[in-house]
């Protein structure tokens, strides 16, 4: 029973883009469904440059500390590798605009530590994790991103019942997995359909039609948030929208439960996304 | 009547602070004893803290003791209670009772899911928000009254057994998802209903006065829904033109909400006579020419 959430500011101007403060409201709204971890990923062009952000986890006898390098693009293979080759760390993050943080424990921890309250962006995605199909760690936290293509993360509710065969397919493909979360599984896939095609849509649409399980997930890329719900849609996702006021921009926001979106005013044009129809957002 | 404002525990609650907490928990623990005559359980403080770090902002302490209160109102005497901020509570309403109570309920704000799951009592429940997931979840007798939208799987295995016909539910904005999943008996009446609704019902009624739904009946062994024409079935479930039964069977479930509704020429209504008036938000005339009925499919049953 996780939690997902999702933003998307439907403003040009990006006037007061409080993205983090309104995922942070989202997700401890949302606490009860889930308690052994939580994430944010959030999109700010404004960070865009051309050095790169690898993060990973490093094991200390358990205890895992987050790790940061910075890479160009022509050494973020190498640099990539390396990372790969290492059996005390692991992989979570390959950033250029996006931030994306993750801890174990609570929504409200997350925030105290990284002040997730205070983060701008124009569209972002949190999570709370209750592990189900995988043990608790920090790198089995939502949201997960991958190193097929930078500044993509999706955050996942439900199980992909045929795990290990679309992961076998995907690794046949020579694409590395770096956690044993079934969900890792849809940023992979997702990533390198966008890298074989280029369509987003068409992304997601192969995901459903490849997919089984009951799932809603929410994916997030540079210029796009997207919820996506199984064919049978019995996994529960909710879009709503807040029209704005001349003190805050409108915006588009997306839950697992109905009071998420109920506690940040985003209750008009409410709907639940046609199962196994991408629903999805493209930035201002 | 009796008014729980659950402001006031969280007030009282928040003086917890982590430093001392096995003295500080036993001060709320004697605060909720006297105010309320309830006691609270030795393990939520241990299941508190290792699930949401400390006892103030823990959930599961306001289920419990909302719970907790109402059921001693109960055992007083009480059968009007109104529940103030209830900020999407999961699980309230959940009283395990053996025998009906007697009970009229406000939830003045959103309930969280399984609200009212294992009801069983006589009265109206009315929510004055949104219901989440599986409001009357296995609910074995009472009516309830929802404002707002209704998400997933409402009247979940609405229970009708040797002792029970089961739930009475009226959602005003509409239900999402599955809305009467596996039905046992009891009756939703609900202004839309969303993919999947009356999926495995094996007894009572479903009457859809929304839009036309998608994917109704999938596997329904018995009960009935009645929608707008152009509502699609999922297997299993066949769709048929009303007959005089049907409408007796719409007018009687509709009477359960006559009251809330504000229903016009409700005693006339029969196949001959159409067309009722709601009148309870806007004036809005429905005319059941437009419906169809939704059942099993005799010969996909075995």
């Amino acid at each position: 029973m996780c939690g997902i959430c999702g933003i998307m500011i439907d403003d040009v101007e990006l006037r007061h883009p409080h993205v983090g403060l309104l995922l942070q409201e989202m997700m401890e709204s949302q606490q009860i469904r889930a308690q052994d971890g939580a994430g944010v990923a959030i999109f700010n062009k404004t960070n865009s440059s051309d050095t790169f952000r690898i993060k990973s986890f490093k094991d200390n006898d358990g205890n895992y500390v987050s790790n940061e390098t910075n890479s160009s693009e022509e050494k973020l293979d190498e640099n990539l590798i390396n990372l790969y080759d290492k059996d005390d760390c692991t992989f979570f993050s390959l950033e250029n605009e996006m931030t994306l943080i993750k801890e174990m424990g609570l929504a409200k921890d997350l925030d105290k530590k990284h002040g997730i309250r205070k983060m701008e962006g124009s569209h972002g995605i949190g999570h709370l994790r209750i592990a189900t199909s995988s043990r608790v760690t920090p790198y089995n936290t939502h949201p997960f991103s991958t190193t097929i293509l930078p500044d993509i993360a999706i955050v996942h509710n439900g199980e992909i019942t045929n795990y290990d065969m679309l992961r076998d397919s995907l690794e046949l493909e020579g694409y590395n997995f770096y956690t044993d979360s079934d969900s890792e599984v849809i940023a992979v896939f997702v990533a390198s359909r966008i890298l074989k095609h280029g369509d987003i849509e068409r992304a997601h649409r192969e995901f459903i039609a490849k997919a089984d399980g009951p799932f809603t997930y929410i994916a997030a890329t540079p210029d796009t948030l997207a919820m996506v719900r199984d064919k049978f849609g019995t996994r529960k996702g909710i879009v709503g929208y807040n029209p704005g006021t001349k003190e805050h921009p409108p915006f588009w926001a997306m839950a697992t439960d109905l009071s998420a979106l109920d506690v940040i005013g985003a209750t008009a044009k409410i709907e639940t996304p046609y199962p196994g129809k991408p629903k999805i957002f493209f930035r201002n | 009547m009796f008014v729980l404002d659950i402001d006031e525990i969280r007030i009282l609650a928040s003086k917890i602070a982590l430093k001392d907490v096995e003295n500080e928990f036993h001060v709320l623990k004697n605060a909720l004893l006297e105010k309320y005559g309830i006691v609270l359980p030795e393990g939520l403080k241990t299941a508190a803290i290792e699930k949401f770090g400390d006892i103030a902002s823990a959930p599961i302490l306001y289920e419990n003791v909302t719970n907790s209160i109402i059921r001693k109102k109960i055992e007083e005497g009480e059968n009007n209670i109104t529940i103030k901020n209830p900020k999407a509570l999961y699980r309230i309403g959940v009283l395990g009772f053996l025998e009906p109570v007697n009970l009229n309920l406000t939830i003045e704000g959103n309930v969280g899911n399984f609200f009212g799951a294992f009801c069983n009592f006589h009265g109206t429940w009315n929510i004055k928000g949104h219901a989440e997931n599986g409001l009357a979840d296995k609910g074995y007798c009472g009516k309830f009254v929802v404002d707002g939208l209704s998400t997933e799987l409402v009247g979940q295995n609405n229970q009708s057994t040797s002792f029970s016909h089961g739930v009475d539910i009226l959602v005003r904005k509409g239900c999402m998802e599955r809305a009467m999943a596996q039905a046992r008996g009891g009756n939703l009446v609900t202004f839309g209903a969303g993919f999947n609704s009356g999926i495995y019902m094996s007894e009572g009624v479903l009457i859809n006065l929304g839009d036309p739904g998608e994917q109704f009946g999938s596997g329904m062994v018995g009960g009935v829904i009645y929608t707008r024409q152009g509502t699609t079935t999922g297997k299993g479930a066949v769709i048929k033109k009303l007959d005089e039964n049907d409408y007796t069977k719409i007018k009687n479930v509709l009477e359960i909400f006559e009251q809330e509704l504000l229903i016009e020429n409700l005693d006339d209504f029969s196949q001959t006579n159409t067309k009722l008036a709601f009148t309870n938000i806007k004036h809005e005339v429905i005319d059941f020419k437009e419906f169809e009925k939704i059942i099993a499919d005799e010969n996909s049953i075995h």
